[in-house]
């Protein structure tokens, strides 16, 4: 018995169109048009115009159960110029018309200074401006700290470089979004990256973290609100929507992330969807249920001292490290920062974005 | 020839294990990479190759991964760098460490004698330079102290958690190990508890067998009172492996020379226990899992047959513990396995030392949570029991075959990167707890709690065929119900009152409606499972019993709910904690 391929695992390549269209079928949900795709989440096979429908609808959905925003919200949409951004830019914009949401959207790009990476990137994210018609605030680093991240690497080399760039940018998006009045932030996180920040979690002991990870609101707190609207969206659906829409994105990983051990997590995860497509929300599922011990309270919030960002010490990461970095300390501290931070798990910044799980992935390198 | 090829060599030439892959980068640490299988037959495999190894390479250590979170580490920290020369393994620690304590204990005995005479005597400055004296002294009288009990001291055997250790300092380590766990989950140290080792013919649960033997026999301190059963449940039929006949002659074998009475229960017992139907039931079970279409969903499945087997073979011997040979690399991969299949939960029940079962009295344990499962083999290796036949399978299995062979795989290469993995995800699922919000309310399949949100759905369950068919159940995610909502009013055909609902709804005798109301009963997760069984009607019956009962229960109480006095907090989730 074992020998039969189970018919879940035939949905591998799901994310790419059906070429030839199978046998005069039509589409499942409208019965009308001819059917493009088959949608990675169900597995349905549907025709474009029904995908555009079922995708905004889930987001649309995510927002309003969620109570994601209020009429009248400045809502700054971080922007990178990556697919995620991209299409959450596109479809906020037209459900904010469709339903008639009454939000001021804006677009906040951070420049890291990172050469050849984010130069180009910056160039969609103006492109997606004039297309969307909504302001775009850059906002770079060099301004904020002084520090290109080329500096940085050339500072301090490729190790930690991205502990960095992490604590720098969760600072910069919200002190972008206070320069554009907005209240509130959202990013383009997706079901498979919070799915695999849940398995990153667990492998690292963060527990913190691995609370935090599955909210789709934080850093309700003191500081500004981030949201998810993506959280129950497939990446493949984000890439399949792109890709229909004929979106303009770029499409280059950082050239600066190694990754190696996130790299295994992320494999892993592919590996698990293969076998079974709706593991990506099962995961989520599951982190929504856990039920943490009492002993596992938050970490006092208060400001800091130098700079008034929201944060658990006197100081927070990002002025400690930009003084270290000032000192030409930085390659000796870093290490101790981390292993510091991981221990009391104090780090308690007010986001569990990609970048911020970056930096504890050092620690386990370096072990 | 070199390691690998040896290695190599040995696999392939012997006829019973013929699987085995091996990394090359592993080779110095003898790390075997199987492919995969259920745990049984891998134990026993890198179990052999293991006795193999250590038969040619005595003079290297093997070394399971240290974790310095181990509080019952033999030699205190704080102690282990100063003290002991840690670096030549030839001493066992343990050894050196008793003999050290114990002579340094005399030394103060007689310090503090001195001392009093010396306070007799008078002088501050004499005691201060009779301290320093002594702080000189000291230093070289270590390496003195081992040198003179060389003989007492003995060879190392394993590299366990950053310390070599003898065989029997070893020997003595697992066991209280163990102990300390049994110990956890027993409820009277008077009475005889029934216990019934669930033994699998794999190394871990034999182990366990041995272990428990050990207790039984006073070894380690005082006598533990138990009264012991062994069961095997049978799963060749699905599952068949080479030297059936040999694994089963063993088991009742060692289990004889234990002297426990043991037992072995088909698979195919889930239909009921008829001798007479037998071979019916055994068609049945076959033709069951044909229809299941995943093999994820195949292999879980056994897995609560087996589970609800072995409750079932508990209560009818009267032992109200099962205890299971889970080793701490399983536990780790069941952590990730089940966090994947929507398990969140309840994974922090499953995976603790004692499961908590909700509805019956039957318990399930897992003693050798904390041990790795090098640590058990290379302690399996030392006891020098008789040989186990290995277990191995007719078909092979590849690690992308189900979620939970893919756990495995992924783990293990972790574990080889790290050797803190299994550790750090233990630690992790020790911070969550299984509330057990309503215990009235378990999934009918995996009789596992459900959430409150699963309690309140079917609390308020209304006449109809309230979720939409099973398939479309893999994609309901938290957010989606309002969805299903929709679905159902385009095409339920009778709505009704919702309030206090009536008595006529349930039994409809149409296969739909039952097999929707049977949906409702199980967790998410099951109902993944669900939605993979094409013949719904080859479900064990168990399952259909359990959702009947609930949902009875369930209606009955609402019947009567006006007039009960107190009752129902299941609103709070997050306090109905269960400690
Ligand atoms: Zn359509
Ligand atoms: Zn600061
Ligand atoms: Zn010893
Ligand atoms: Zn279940």
């Amino acid at each position: 018995m074992d020998n039969t391929t189970p018919t879940t695992t035939t949905n591998v390549e799901n994310s790419t169109p059906i070429k030839k269209k199978s046998g005069g079928k039509l589409c499942e949900l409208c019965n009308v048009a001819r059917p493009v795709l088959k949608r990675p989440k169900t597995g349905q096979m549907i025709c474009k115009e029904c995908f555009y429908t079922v995708f905004e609808d889930e987001i649309h959905h995510t927002i309003v159960s969620n109570n994601l925003f209020k009429r009248g919200d400045r809502v700054a949409i971080g922007a990178s110029g990556g697919k995620d951004s991209t299409v959450l830019a596109e479809v906020m914009t037209l459900l904010n018309k469709k339903y008639d949401y009454g939000l001021d959207l804006f677009l906040l790009s951070i420049d890291e200074g990172i050469t050849g990476y984010r130069d180009d990137s910056l160039e969609t994210v103006k492109r997606n401006q004039q297309q969307y018609q909504i302001p775009l605030k850059i906002l770079s680093y060099k301004e904020l700290y002084n520090w290109t991240m080329d500096e940085i690497v050339k500072e301090i080399g490729l190790k930690g470089n991205c502990t960095f760039c992490g604590v720098f940018r969760r600072q910069a998006l919200d002190r972008g979004a206070v320069i554009l009045k907005a209240n509130k932030i959202v990013t383009g996180h997706n079901a498979d990256d919070i799915a695999e920040t849940v398995l990153m979690n667990l492998l690292r002991g963060d527990i913190p973290r691995l609370q935090r990870c599955v909210n789709i609101v934080t850093g309700s707190e003191g500081a500004l609100p981030r949201s998810k609207p993506f959280k129950y969206t497939y990446q493949k659906e984000i890439v399949m929507y792109a890709y229909f829409k004929k979106l303009d994105y770029f499409s280059t990983e950082c050239i600066y992330a190694p990754n190696a051990y996130r790299g295994h997590a992320r494999d892993f995860l592919k590996d698990l969807e293969a076998i079974r497509p709706s593991v990506i929300i099962d995961i989520i599922h599951s982190a929504e249920n856990f039920h943490f011990r009492e002993e596992n309270k938050m970490p006092v919030q208060r400001n800091c001292i130098q700079c008034g960002y929201i944060c658990s010490n006197d100081v927070c990461m990002a002025c400690d490290l930009l003084k270290n970095l000032n000192s030409g300390l930085a390659k000796v501290k870093l290490s101790i920062n981390l292993k510091r931070k991981d221990k009391d798990n104090n780090n308690n910044n007010n986001s569990n974005n990609n970048n911020t799980t970056l930096s504890n992935q050092l620690v386990i390198e370096q072990k | 020839m070199s390691l690998l090829d040896s290695i190599q060599s040995i696999v392939f030439n012997s006829k019973s294990i013929n699987r085995v892959s091996i990394n090359s980068a592993q080779c110095t640490k003898i790390d075997c990479h199987l492919s995969h299988s259920d745990g049984g037959n891998k134990s026993s495999a890198i179990g052999l190759l293991y006795v193999w190894y250590m038969s040619t390479h005595e003079e290297e250590l093997p070394s399971c991964g240290s974790n310095d979170n181990d509080v019952n580490n033999t030699v205190p920290q704080s102690t282990r760098r100063s003290q002991l020369n840690l670096q030549d393994n030839t001493k066992c620690a343990k050894c050196v460490f008793n003999i050290i304590n114990n002579t340094t204990k005399q030394k103060e005995k007689e310090k503090k004698e001195k001392k009093q005479q010396q306070k007799k005597k008078g002088s501050a400055d004499d005691t201060a330079a009779a301290a320093a004296v002594t702080a000189v002294e000291e230093q070289p009288q270590v390496s003195e102290i081992i040198e003179s009990a060389k003989d007492a001291i003995g060879k190392p055997i394993v590299h366990f958690r950053s310390e070599s250790l003898c065989w029997e300092c070893y020997k003595d380590l697992m066991l209280k190990k163990f102990r300390t766990n049994i110990v956890k989950a027993r409820e009277s140290k008077r009475e005889a508890e029934k216990l019934l080792i669930a033994l699998s013919g794999g190394t871990c649960s034999m182990v366990v067998a041995e272990l428990l033997r050990q207790c039984i026999d006073g070894l380690g301190k005082s006598k533990m009172f138990f009264d012991i059963q062994c069961v095997h449940v049978d799963e060749s039929l699905l599952y068949p492996y080479y030297q059936y006949q040999e694994t089963l002659e063993y088991l009742r074998e060692l289990t004889a020379s234990f002297g426990f009475p043991f037992h072995v229960v088909p698979l195919e017992n889930i239909y009921g226990t008829d001798p007479s139907t037998a071979e019916s039931r055994r068609s049945r079970l076959i033709d069951s899992f044909k229809n299941v279409s995943s093999n994820t969903s195949k292999e879980d499945m056994i897995v609560y047959y087996r589970e609800h087997l072995l409750s079932q073979t508990a209560h009818t011997l009267g032992c109200n513990k099962v205890v299971l040979g889970t080793s701490s690399n399983r536990l780790a991969s069941k952590l990730v396995a089940s966090t994947s299949k929507g398990r969140g939960f309840t994974v922090p029940n499953e995976t603790s030392v004692v499961i908590e079962q909700p509805t019956n009295n039957i318990k399930f344990y897992q003693p050798l949570r904390d041990l790795l499962l090098k640590e058990i083999y290379i302690y399996y290796r030392h006891l020098r029991l008789r040989e186990a036949p290995v277990i191995h399978p007719f078909t092979e299995t590849k690690p992308k075959n189900s979620i939970n062979t893919l756990c495995d795989d992924f783990l293990h290469c972790l574990q080889d990167i790290s050797n803190q993995t299994v550790h750090t995800l233990l630690r992790s699922v020790d911070k969550l707890i299984s509330p057990s919000v309503n215990s009235e309310f378990i999934c009918s399949m995996c009789l596992s709690p459900l959430t409150s949100t699963e309690i309140n759905a079917i609390e308020s369950k209304k006449n109809s065929n309230n979720s939409s068919a099973s398939s479309n159940s893999n994609e309901c995610c938290s957010t989606n119900n309002s969805k299903s909502d929709q679905c159902c009013s385009t095409t339920s055909t009778s709505t009704t009152n919702g309030g206090c609902c009536s008595s006529d709804n349930n039994n409809n005798n149409s296969n739909n409606n039952s097999n929707n109301n049977l949906v409702q009963t199980l967790c998410y997760s099951c109902r993944i499972l669900y939605g993979d069984i094409k013949q719904k009607e080859s479900l064990a019956p168990y399952v259909k019993e359990n959702s009947k009962t609930l949902l009875t229960t369930n209606q009955l109480k609402n019947e009567i709910k006006d007039f009960l006095l107190e009752d129902d907090q299941d609103e709070d989730e997050d306090e109905g904690e269960t400690k």
